[in-house]
C-alpha cells in the first residue's frame, strides 16, 4: 500500500537524513524513491474526524508485533528474544532490570535509559512486584497470559537507549520479548504453522535470554527441565542457523537464591565451563550438551546465575540481573568503532582553507 | 507572539504555591527583573491563588477536572535583560491530570496538553518524597556478585534478617568532597540491603515523551538545531525542608540521586545548556506549622528563596523566586542577575 504524501516542508525523523535541507536521504539504499517509500519521513495523516483527537500518540503498554516491527525498522534496533518455559521467571527478569535501571544502579551496562513507549507496562509489573511480600508461594508478577485476542498479541516491551560513552551519539531501540510460557514450549516441541507465526520474530532476533529454574534444573527431579531447557536450545539454534553474526545466549539459571544453601556460583569466568559447577553439572545432562553444539556452531554463550527478586523490594537488590543484558548487548551491538580523528591545529590558524594549506605545507 | 512558559508537576508538586507566591511577588514588585506590565481582563486565577497567601495558608489544592489560567503580562526592568515584554501563560491544573494522562491515554491527552507542549520553555516541578535517601559514600566498589552470593549464602545460614544489616549512611561532603560538577555523580552503588524503589517519575517522563512527539523530536536525539531547543527549569519544591546534607549537594545531586531515571532521560534527551535543576521554596517554610504560618504574615520581605550549584562559585542562593523563569526566559545569563 503507498504511503501518504509526506507533509511540506519535509520532515525527518532520521537524524543522518539530510533530505528536508536539500540533500540525500539516509536510507537511499533501501528507498530509491525516499518521498515515496522512505517510511521516516513525516507523512499526512487523514483524519477521520473534524474534532482533535485526545488519543496519546501510543499506548504505553506492550507492543504488538506489528508496532515492534516498525520499531525494528528504525536504526539502530535490537531484539533480544526472551524466552523460557512457564514460571522461568523471565518477567520477573525484565521487571528487575527495569528497576535497576530506574534505580540507578547500572552497574556495567554501558548504556542509560532514553525512552520507552511501554512505559505503563513497565510500571504494572513494578506496581505488582512492589506488593510482593516476599514469600515464595506468591507470586511476584503476573504470569504472562495468552490472551483472548491471539492474532495481534502485545508481548513486546520497549527501551530506548543511550551509550554512556560520549562519542556514541546512538539511540537503540531495544525489544525485549515477554511471552507466555506456553507458547514457548509449544514452539520448542513442535513447529506448525501457528507456532511459526506466532515466534516469526525469533529469526530477527539480535540475541537471546534464556532461562531455566535453577532450582527445578539442579533439583533431584530436575530432569525435566534439564530437558525442556536442552530442546529450548536446540530449537533456538535450529531456528537461527543461517543467521550472520550469530546471535550470542546468555542462559540465566533464574531464582538462584533457593538453592544458594547448596550450590556456590563459580566465578563468573569460570560460569560456562561444565567442570566449574562441580557435582551439580551431572544434573544438566542434556543442558551442558546442548550449550556446546551451539557453541561449536559459532553461537557465543555465557552461563549466569540470577536472582531477579531474592527478596522483597524493600528488603534487599537483586543479583546479577544486568549481566546477561550487559553481555547479550556486548555481542549485539558490537561494531568497530574508530578512534577519533587527531587533526593537529597549528597556534594561530584559523579557517579551513588556512589549515589546509599548511597540512599541505608540513605534509610535503 | 509572547513568548509561553509551561508549568509541570504530579500531584502535589507546588505548582498552585509557586504561581501564588510568584503572583504575590509581582504585585509587591520584589522580584528583582520582573514586572507586571498592566493586567490581564481575568485575573481571577492570579487572585485565588495568591489570596491564601496572604492568610498564611497555602493555596487550595486545584481541584480534580479544574483548570486555572494564569495570564500575567510581564516585562523585564530595562537593567540586567534589558527590555523585554511577553507574557506569563502558565496553566495550573489538577496535579492527578499527569497521572490520569498516564492511565487514560485515551480521553486525557487534550488540546490543552498539546499546547504546553509547544511552549517556549518548561519549568518542571517534583516534590520529594516524605523520606528522602541520605547522600552516601561515591567511592563504594561496583558491587562484586560473588560477593552478594556469599552473603546470600551466610544470611540464609544465620537466619538473619536483612534488614539487621542497615547500610550505614555517610555524609555528602565525603560524597561530594569540595569538587563542584556541572553533571552530577550517578546514585552510588547500592548495598546488598538497599531497598529498590518503585519510580515515581514514570508520569512526567511519559509527559516528556509526548511532549517531544508534539514537537516533532525523536526518541533519544538531543537538539541538533536552534529551533528545536527549548529550556527546562527542573525545580525541587519544599527546598526547604529537605535535610542540610542534601542542600550542601545542591539540587542536580538530590535530582540525580532521587530520579535517576528523569535523569537519565534528560542527559539522553537534551543537550546539558538546556536543563537546570533549582531547588525552590516558595514560602521559604511549611505553613502548615502554625508557627511558621505566623512569622510568613509578619514577614515584610518575600520569605521563599532558590539555590542552585553554580559550578565555579558552589551553592548560590537567592530570595528572588523568579530566578527560574529568568533562566527558562534568557539561559545561563540569568545566573548572573544576583
Amino acid at each position: 500500500m503507498p504511503l501518504p504524501s509526506p507533509v511540506r516542508p519535509l520532515r525527518c525523523g532520521n537524524p543522518d537524513c539530510t533530505l528536508p535541507e536539500g540533500g540525500r536521504c539516509a536510507r537511499l539504499a533501501e528507498f530509491a524513491e525516499p518521498l515515496a517509500d522512505c517510511p521516516d519521513l513525516a507523512r499526512e495523516v487523514k483524519s477521520t474526524s473534524e474534532a482533535p483527537s485526545t488519543t496519546a500518540p501510543w499506548s504505553g503498554r506492550h507492543l504488538d508485533p506489528t508496532e515492534a516491527d516498525r520499531l525494528l525498522w528504525r536504526t539502530p534496533a535490537r531484539l533480544v528474544g526472551v524466552l523460557g518455559p512457564y514460571n522461568a521467571g523471565k518477567t520477573c527478569l525484565m521487571t528487575s532490570f527495569f528497576l535497576q535501571l530506574a534505580n540507578g544502579q547500572r552497574g556495567t551496562f554501558p548504556y542509560r535509559f532514553a525512552s520507552s513507549l511501554t512505559l505503563h507496562g513497565f510500571r504494572e509489573l513494578m506496581d505488582q512486584a512492589g506488593r510482593w511480600t516476599g514469600k515464595e508461594e506468591e507470586g511476584i508478577v503476573p504470569h504472562t497470559t495468552v490472551g483472548a485476542d491471539t492474532s495481534k498479541p502485545r508481548h513486546f516491551l520497549h527501551v530506548g537507549l543511550r551509550p554512556k560513552d560520549a562519542l556514541d551519539d546512538r539511540h537503540i531501540d531495544l525489544l525485549l520479548s515477554d511471552l507466555p510460557g506456553e507458547w514457548v514450549k509449544g514452539w520448542t516441541e513442535y513447529v506448525d504453522t501457528t507456532a511459526t507465526e506466532r515466534m516469526n520474530f525469533i529469526r530477527r532476533c539480535d540475541a537471546f535470554i534464556l532461562l531455566a529454574d535453577a532450582g527445578a534444573l539442579l533439583a533431584r527431579e530436575g530432569k525435566a527441565t534439564d530437558d525442556e531447557t536442552s530442546i529450548l536450545i536446540r530449537r533456538v539454534l535450529e531456528s537461527t542457523q543461517d543467521v550472520n553474526p550469530r546471535p550470542p545466549l546468555a542462559l540465566v539459571l533464574s531464582k538462584f537464591d533457593r538453592i544458594i544453601q547448596s550450590v556456590e556460583p563459580p566465578p563468573p569466568e569460570k560460569r560456562a565451563e561444565r567442570d566449574a559447577w562441580g557435582a551439580r553439572a551431572t544434573r544438566l545432562r542434556l543442558t551442558w550438551p546442548a550449550l556446546e553444539d551451539a557453541r561449536r556452531a559459532g553461537l557465543p554463550i555465557e552461563v549466569f546465575p540470577v536472582s531477579a527478586f531474592p527478596c522483597a523490594l524493600n528488603q534487599g537488590q537483586p543479583i546479577g540481573v544486568l549481566d546477561p543484558f550487559t553481555y547479550v548487548m556486548k555481542h549485539a551491538d558490537s561494531r568497530e568503532r574508530w578512534s577519533p580523528l587527531e587533526v593537529p591545529i597549528p597556534e594561530g590558524v584559523r579557517g579551513f582553507a588556512t589549515l589546509r594549506r599548511w597540512r599541505d605545507e608540513h605534509a610535503a | 507572539m509572547p513568548r509561553n512558559i509551561a508549568l509541570l508537576g504530579g500531584q502535589s508538586s507546588g505548582k498552585s504555591t509557586l504561581l501564588g507566591a510568584l503572583g504575590n511577588a509581582l504585585k509587591a514588585e520584589t522580584l528583582t527583573h520582573l514586572r507586571m506590565d498592566g493586567l490581564d481582563a481575568d485575573a481571577r486565577g492570579l487572585q485565588r491563588l495568591a489570596q491564601p497567601l496572604h492568610h498564611g495558608r497555602y493555596p487550595q489544592r486545584t481541584k480534580a477536572g479544574e483548570r486555572i489560567d494564569l495570564v500575567v503580562p510581564l516585562r523585564t526592568t530595562g537593567d540586567y535583560f534589558g527590555s523585554d515584554a511577553f507574557t506569563l501563560r502558565a496553566g495550573d491544573y489538577d496535579g492527578e491530570e499527569v497521572d490520569r494522562l498516564f492511565r487514560d491515554r485515551l480521553r486525557e491527552w487534550t488540546s490543552e496538553w498539546r499546547q504546553r507542549a509547544l511552549a517556549d520553555g518548561l519549568l518542571l516541578l517534583l516534590r520529594p518524597g516524605e523520606k528522602t535517601r541520605p547522600p552516601r559514600l561515591q567511592s563504594s566498589p561496583l558491587p562484586d556478585d560473588m560477593a552478594r552470593w556469599r552473603l546470600l549464602r551466610e544470611r540464609g545460614a544465620s537466619s538473619a534478617s536483612p534488614s539487621e544489616q542497615a547500610s550505614v549512611p555517610h555524609r555528602s561532603d565525603s560524597f561530594f568532597g569540595q569538587i563542584y560538577l556541572e553533571e552530577a555523580p550517578p546514585p552510588p552503588h547500592a548495598t546488598p540491603t538497599d531497598p529498590v524503589a518503585i519510580p515515581v517519575e514514570l508520569p512526567l517522563i511519559e509527559l516528556l515523551q509526548f511532549i517531544r512527539n508534539v514537537r516533532e523530536l525523536p526518541a533519544g536525539r538531543r537538539p541538533r538545531k536552534d529551533h528545536e531547543r527549548f529550556r527546562i527549569a527542573l525545580l525541587v519544591t519544599a527546598w526547604d525542608a529537605v535535610s542540610q546534607d542534601w542542600r550542601k549537594a545542591g539540587p542536580a545531586a538530590f535530582l540525580s540521586h532521587h530520579f535517576p531515571l528523569l535523569d537519565d532521560y534528560l542527559w539522553s534527551n537534551f543537550l546539558p545548556d538546556d536543563v537546570f535543576r533549582f531547588g525552590l521554596s516558595a514560602t521559604g517554610g511549611d505553613l502548615r506549622d502554625p508557627d511558621y504560618s505566623q512569622a510568613y504574615l509578619d514577614m515584610d520581605d518575600p520569605a521563599g528563596f532558590v539555590e542552585w550549584l553554580d559550578p565555579l562559585l558552589g551553592i548560590r542562593n537567592s530570595r528572588d523566586i523568579g530566578m527560574p523563569l529568568y533562566w527558562v526566559l534568557f539561559g545561563d545569563r540569568a545566573l548572573g542577575a544576583l
